[in-house]
């Protein structure tokens, strides 16, 4: 009972080797109007398609062929950052440690109760949102700076390396009215506010030279 | 104490190679002193050849002693793990059933709030809410019938039945326990006539029966200081073909308004205790057609009693 997910809202991903159990979740998922997808074991959630929009992830702790936690592991080292809720018979504390340290958002034991549940979804949607924003705002400063000339790409190094203009115009040999008119552009096209804000971009980028 | 075959062997040998040796008959030079002192040195040879041979023998005697003694401690291992694999099993089972359980209860929990969460929408959502309801029937059977699927294994178990000679698994579980029973400076008392009927049933599930009645009866006593700690166990022929065995311990025995409990389930005056091991016992026995019953015994402490009916048929 896939119930395919609205291309814009968020999607709660369940994952349990019981179909009672998924069933369940999906109603009580649905029931306050969030879009839902599940799935009765690991591979078969390898196998979709994730969206764009925001999502999380409900995992069974116990499931054939994997473990819960190992492919929580799976997940992290293949690049797939969705916040992750545990769900599980009978959790240990040693259980519960490691899949909190690993970045799960929370662990609860069956029978749970519902709002615990959608709190979590919530609290993990929440956390998804907000990676998803900053991921965003790095691909768009990304573009930004691939847009640059090789020369303005030159100046962003050295203006938040913290050199001066006229140190600047000695490095790359040009004048300095040359470079005042670089880092006018470079200001300009990756929309920098303040010398602050490039740095910060710079920073984010991860092209700030080392001074 | 028992000597090494070897030793009782080489001993004999070496006494009359020295006898033969001073008894040989004297040629006719031996009247020279010279001779006879050889003699006095084959005499000193022969005390210094029985010197070694009790020094042998003596080593060999710490050696076998030690060898059993390690030996009893291997035995002693052996049983102790037998008995943690045991717990470990029960663990394992407990664990499984709890998840088998855990399933359907947290399908019908999380069913029964999505149904509330649908009717308690601006506009109810009838087919969600009804939807939801059917899942929690349909859960509940599915519960209701892991512990059928539980209940029917232990039958199984039960199933396989044989002729028991209840006196020997008396004894085997007494010596399963002779360490305890050791350490615990506490006495044993049997009194397990021959020629008692035998019974029909698990010999496993008896066995089990047995230890966990005789380990009640040792725990019991671990707070006696006072008086002697004494474990009694008889078997006695039981109305016309059964037999009735009796567990008696001189521990403090218990409180007369408690009686009743100590064969609920989860009843437990241990520390560790789940209190679930009477109340298994008690089913054991009366799944095998028989009673347990506790009542003050003679000894201070409590006696237990099981009666169990004898196989019509075989005679042990």
């Amino acid at each position: 009972m896939n119930k395919k997910a609205a291309t814009a809202g968020p999607t709660v991903f369940v994952v349990d080797d019981d179909a009672a159990v998924r069933e369940a979740l999906s109603s009580l998922i649905r029931s306050v109007d969030l879009a839902v997808e599940t799935f009765g074991s690991a591979a078969e959630f390898l196998r979709a398609k994730l969206p764009e929009s925001p999502s999380c992830l409900v995992l069974d702790v116990r499931l054939p062929g994997v473990s819960g936690l190992d492919f929580q592991g799976e997940l992290a080292r293949s690049g797939i950052h969705i916040p992750v809720i545990f769900v599980t018979g009978h959790g240990d504390i040693p259980m519960t440690v490691k899949a909190m340290k690993a970045g799960a958002v929370e662990f609860l034991t069956k029978p749970f109760r519902d709002q615990d549940m959608l709190d979590a979804i919530q609290v993990a949607l929440e956390r998804d949102r907000t990676r998803r924003e900053q991921d965003g705002r790095l691909t768009q400063l990304k573009t930004l700076y691939e847009s640059l000339t090789s020369r303005e790409q030159e100046v962003i190094g050295h203006v938040t390396a913290g050199l001066m203009n006229k140190q600047i115009a000695a490095e790359m040999g040009v004048s300095v009215i040359t470079v005042k008119v670089h880092r006018g552009n470079v200001m300009r096209k990756m929309g920098a506010k303040s010398l602050t804000d490039l740095v910060r971009m710079a920073d984010a980028l991860g092209i700030r030279r080392k001074t | 104490m028992r000597v090494h075959p070897d030793i009782a062997m080489v001993g004999p040998r070496w006494l009359i190679a020295a006898a033969l040796v001073l008894a040989a008959p004297l040629p006719a030079a031996a009247a020279e002193p010279g001779v006879l002192a050889q003699r006095g040195g084959l005499l000193l040879l022969l005390v210094v050849a029985l010197v070694v041979q009790a020094v042998v023998i003596a080593a060999l005697v710490v050696k076998t002693r030690r060898m059993r003694r390690a030996e009893l401690a291997a035995r002693v291992q052996l049983t102790e793990m037998a008995q943690m694999n045991r717990l470990a099993a029960a663990g394992e089972l407990s664990a499984s059933i709890s998840h088998e359980i855990k399933q359907p209860l947290a399908a019908i929990a999380a069913n029964a709030n999505a149904a509330l969460r649908w009717l308690s929408r601006a506009t109810p959502d009838m087919g969600e809410a009804r939807a939801a309801l059917e899942r929690i029937v349909g859960e509940a059977h599915r519960a209701s019938d892991v512990i059928g699927s539980i209940r029917a294994l232990f039958k199984k178990a039960a199933a396989d039945k044989a002729p028991v000679d209840v006196n020997a698994l008396i004894r085997e579980v007494l010596t399963l326990v002779g360490r305890d029973l050791e350490t615990r400076r506490i006495a044993v008392e049997t009194d397990l006539p021959a020629g008692l009927p035998a019974v029909v049933g698990s010999p496993a599930q008896l066995q089990q029966v047995f230890l966990n009645v005789v380990t009640n009866a040792v725990e019991a006593m671990d707070s006696v200081a006072e008086r002697a700690r004494t474990l009694r166990v008889t078997s006695q022929p039981h109305d016309t073909e059964g037999v009735l065995i009796t567990v008696e311990d001189s521990g403090n025995g218990i409180d007369p308004a408690n009686a009743k409990q100590i064969f609920e389930p989860f009843y437990t005056t241990k520390q560790q205790g789940i209190g679930l091991g009477l109340s298994i016992c008690r089913s054991i026995v009366e799944s095998h057609g028989g009673r347990l019953s506790a009542s003050p015994g003679k000894l201070h402490g409590l006696a237990l009693r099981i009666s169990l009916p004898a196989d019509q048929a075989v005679r042990a």
